[in-house]
């Protein structure tokens, strides 16, 4: 069934261009406004152990997807209908994604297009790239990682010489102390950006060696943790927290105020193509998941004929979602952050690891 | 339809049509056969003779014009009519061998064959052998007499060099691989044939190191060309569109080349070459992507140079491919990138300006091409006027009358000018189709539409294979070793492996020897032949 391979080096590149998503543009761990970078940090190492639970529930069965283990594990029945939910989870979570991309796109540059016009544009790209399998995914993203790493540290060489950043922002550090970081890493961050990995279980099974998944996700999220941190930390010294926590896209408004020489300024389209770039993937590789969560419970020979019906699916789920950009930001703190992500990425993998741990405890006693 | 469905058949069966059948011994029937399927063509000549040998009658036909005269003179005709019957021979040995006694004792030429079927008689003929019937037997001696007009070699036109051979490829194919053979003298320089195209009956041959090429990439190579079906050949593109992966691709997935040192050096990396007769273009395949970046002479000049000029030359790709959408994204979404000062000037050169950016590059782009395909189409001597009519009309004139911004003048040379350094030209071709669907998208979205055109580009390109190999090689998937030939060029000693997805078997081209100073023995590491 997983014919299509893909190699450690191009996972690397997807988790990095994943994590990045749309993390680097929005705020994220809301209580931390100053010690933001501090939480990530903190939070990278929830990050790296969920990773590990995920690796872990495909690692017991190398030779099926993801569902195949769910099935394993729960039996068929439960199985399936946990796979159900994944596939609800994986659907909303890309249209969310969808539609945040979308959003920032009509107010920072777009705001004479219709935001479904944006978002259907850019779910046909993710459709026709993703129908041409994992395999290209990864290829591609091999190749993109590369232009976000020369796009921000370009726009990084920039922000730094024009003068504008003020380490003097981030002191006094932990201000109100360790618990505000804490509670950030771990209500906030470790849900979003690092929770959202649970969408590599489904991309783990077609790892061609499922051993060498384990060190390039550790490595890439260490990597993509780092970058997040530097960046939110040089969005924090640049606008002063009170800012960064109040405005959307912080990192849009730390990049406008480049100015070398008065000829190189406002570089936003730089950051508008980092964030296309990165969402592009993240999309991608949740619309991946889905697609074979998909392939799987309704039993499709070819899993990437179902990329279009799936994508027509996100994009409308993705104008749905909510009305209006403060209903849709809210939505996403209280319900995807406090109710599903936890449940999806956290409770619903540990659960299924400890059922398959006790299972095979008692069948290796009954042995 | 039916009309279409009866030529088919027609053609299908025409090589075949009137001679499956043997030869017969009667000479006078057998010419009389031969002259009647030519359709008493007039180039074709049937001199008879009486063998000295032997003395029976006897008749050799050739075709006018594909022949070397002199040889047939010298070698065919004096050879067999001069001298009388043996006495040494005895006569059993006469009746039964008289053609194999007379192409083994008898001609003096490098090669001969007997035919005993007309398909084969046929064949050989049209290609410029001569025949040789002899009266009583039912076969004919076939002897290479190749001749005629060919082309000299001659510099190739559309690859030039500042440093490098001057030699390119002709028309024949025998030319043509003497020429890659006289720069790999080595017994796994392997050869193989096929005649293609049903009428037209054209030479093809394959060319590949036996121990370097894949295996799989030859056996692929030779299935492809074994089964194309068409009634004639005429150029490498006809069989490049037979044979090559994703034909519905924008991007050529195989290269082509006039230079026999592109060629060499494309056997030494592993690949195989198809020549064909009747044109200077020899394909290459497998093919990647950073294939047609890349020139000979970035091997001929010193390396630091190559590594400049192989940037230079894509930094001018990507000009030449999103130049003018990013001019049209930057001017009609994101205005506030622009420096102040520039996007003021931008401005007043607009202002009186009746189209959007959009319409405007496509205005200028389209002239441009109109332009350059004139350029190409035209004859020689009109050259002069339409590029002044180019330049005054489409630069300073169109700027003057309103109709487009000098700016955008500027982008839309640029642009023309930086496609021209691609120095394969199918490359360029592919470029020119996609600026226009970038600028549309450009157009309508601004630099979102052109992340998302390539995005699309892109996954495409990671989408395609030439013959199996990845057609992004050494970057998607990353081979780190294969870089230091790809974008860079790093000096001749670092280059000691070949590409590693295109010759897996064996990749090592030297033990890693560095220069030596003056004096000490360069210690040469040959490549590997087995």
């Amino acid at each position: 069934m997983l014919k299509e391979k893909i190699n450690a080096r191009q996972l690397f590149s997807l988790i990095v261009l994943f994590e990045l998503g749309t993390a680097l543009v929005l705020p994220i761990g809301f209580v931390s406004h100053r010690d933001v970078w501090l939480s990530i940090l903190l939070a990278l190492i929830g990050g790296i152990l969920l990773f590990l639970i995920y690796d872990q529930i495909v690692r017991q069965y190398p030779e099926s997807t993801f569902v195949g283990s769910i099935r394993q594990i729960m039996g068929t029945y439960a199985g399936s209908l946990i796979g159900f939910l994944y596939l609800g989870f994986f659907i909303h979570n890309d249209a969310r994604v969808l539609r945040e991309t979308g959003e920032l796109l009509v107010t920072s540059a777009y705001d004479m297009t219709p935001l479904f016009v944006i978002c259907a544009f850019f779910m046909l790209t993710v459709v026709y790239v993703v129908s041409k399998g994992v395999e290209v995914l990864a290829r591609t993203g091999e190749i993109y990682l590369l232009h976000v790493l020369i796009l921000g540290g370009g726009g990084t060489i920039l922000i730094l010489f024009s003068g504008i950043v003020h380490v003097e922002n981030l002191l006094p550090v932990m201000e109100d102390g360790a618990g505000k970081v804490l509670e950030s890493a771990y209500r906030y961050i470790l849900m979003f950006p690092f929770g959202e990995m649970i969408c590599f279980a489904a991309i783990l099974p077609s790892l061609n060696r499922t051993s060498s998944g384990r060190k390039a996700g550790i490595l890439a999220l260490i990597a993509s943790g780092t970058i997040l941190s530097a960046a939110h930390a040089i969005e924090v010294s640049v606008l002063g927290a009170n800012i960064y926590g109040r405005s959307t896209f912080p990192l849009f408004l730390a990049v406008s105020k480049v100015n070398i020489m008065d000829f190189i300024q406002r570089m936003d389209g730089l950051v508008i193509l980092t964030l296309i770039i990165t969402s592009f993937f993240k999309c991608a590789i949740n619309c991946y998941a889905a697609i074979t969560v998909a392939a799987d419970l309704f039993r499709v020979r070819e899993p990437m004929k179902l990329a279009m019906p799936v994508g027509l699916v996100v994009l409308f789920n993705s104008m749905m979602t909510s009305n209006d950009w403060p209903e849709f930001a809210l939505k996403g703190k209280e319900v995807i952050m406090g109710i599903l992500l936890p449940v999806y990425s956290v409770a619903i993998p540990v659960g299924l690891l400890a059922v398959h741990w006790i299972r095979r405890s008692i069948g290796s006693k009954t042995l | 339809m039916i009309k279409r469905r009866k030529l088919r058949s027609q053609t299908s069966q025409q090589p075949s049509g009137n001679s499956v059948s043997p030869l017969g011994t009667d000479l006078k029937a057998n010419l009389q056969r031969m002259n009647r399927s030519m359709g008493h063509s007039n180039d074709l000549v049937i001199r008879e003779f009486r063998i000295g040998y032997v003395q029976e009658d006897a008749a050799i036909a050739f075709i006018d014009n594909l022949v070397d005269k002199k040889i047939i003179g010298e070698f065919v005709l004096r050879s067999t009519m001069s001298g009388t019957a043996d006495s040494e021979s005895n006569a059993s040995e006469r009746d039964i061998d008289v053609l194999d006694t007379i192409k083994n004792r008898i001609l003096p030429l490098g090669e001969a064959a007997i035919a005993k079927e007309w398909n084969e008689l046929f064949a050989a003929v049209l290609n410029g052998d001569t025949a040789i019937f002899v009266n009583g037997y039912a076969g004919a001696i076939i002897v290479s007499t190749h001749g005629g007009e060919h082309r000299s070699v001659e510099e190739p036109s559309s690859e030039v060099l500042i440093r490098g051979p001057k030699e390119g490829f002709t028309e024949s194919i025998a030319t043509n691989i003497s020429l890659v053979r006289r720069r790999l003298k080595t017994r796994n320089l392997w050869m193989d044939g096929f005649k293609i195209g049903n009428v037209t009956q054209t030479n093809v041959g394959i060319l590949y190191i036996k121990g370097i090429a894949g295996d799989k990439t030859v056996e692929e190579v030779k299935r492809r060309l074994a089964s194309i079906e068409t009634d004639g050949v005429l150029e490498s593109g006809i069989v490049e569109e037979f044979i090559r992966d994703h034909p519905f691709s924008l991007f050529p997935t195989m290269y082509n080349t006039e230079r026999p040192d592109s060629v060499a050096a494309g056997l030494l990396e592993g690949r195989v070459a198809i020549l064909i007769d009747g044109t200077p273009f020899v394909l290459l395949a497998p093919t990647t992507f950073f294939m047609f970046f890349q020139s000979p002479e970035d091997h001929y000049h010193n390396f630091q140079f190559a590594i400049f000029i192989r940037t230079l030359r894509f930094v001018a790709f990507l000009i030449s491919l999103l130049g003018p959408s990013i001019y049209v994204a930057a001017i009609s979404f994101h205005q506030e990138m622009i420096p102040t000062s520039l996007l003021l000037s931008l401005a007043a050169q607009r202002e009186g300006v009746p189209f959007p950016a959009l319409i405007e590059a496509f205005l200028m782009e389209a002239s441009f091409e109109i332009l350059r395909e004139a350029g190409v189409r035209m004859p020689r001597a009109i050259g002069q006027a339409v590029s002044i009519v180019g330049a005054i009309v489409l630069g300073q004139a169109a700027v003057q009358a309103g109709i487009v911004s000098s700016a955008m003048v500027i982008v839309v040379s640029l642009t023309g000018i930086a496609s021209f350094t691609m120095p394969a030209y199918n490359m360029g071709i592919s470029i020119r189709m996609l600026r226009f669907m970038l600028m549309i998208s450009a157009g309508l979205f601004g630099f979102f539409g052109i992340a998302l055109g390539g995005l699309i580009i892109t996954a495409h390109l990671c989408s395609i294979r030439s013959f199996g190999i990845p057609f992004m090689a050494p970057f998607a998937p990353f081979i780190a070793a294969d870089q230091k030939d790809t974008l860079l060029r790093l000096p001749r000693w670092f280059l000691n492996t070949r590409p590693r997805l295109i010759s897996q078997e064996n990749t090592t081209r030297m033990n890693g020897s560095k220069p030596a100073p003056p004096g000490d023995a360069a210690e040469e590491g040959s490549p590997d032949e087995n």
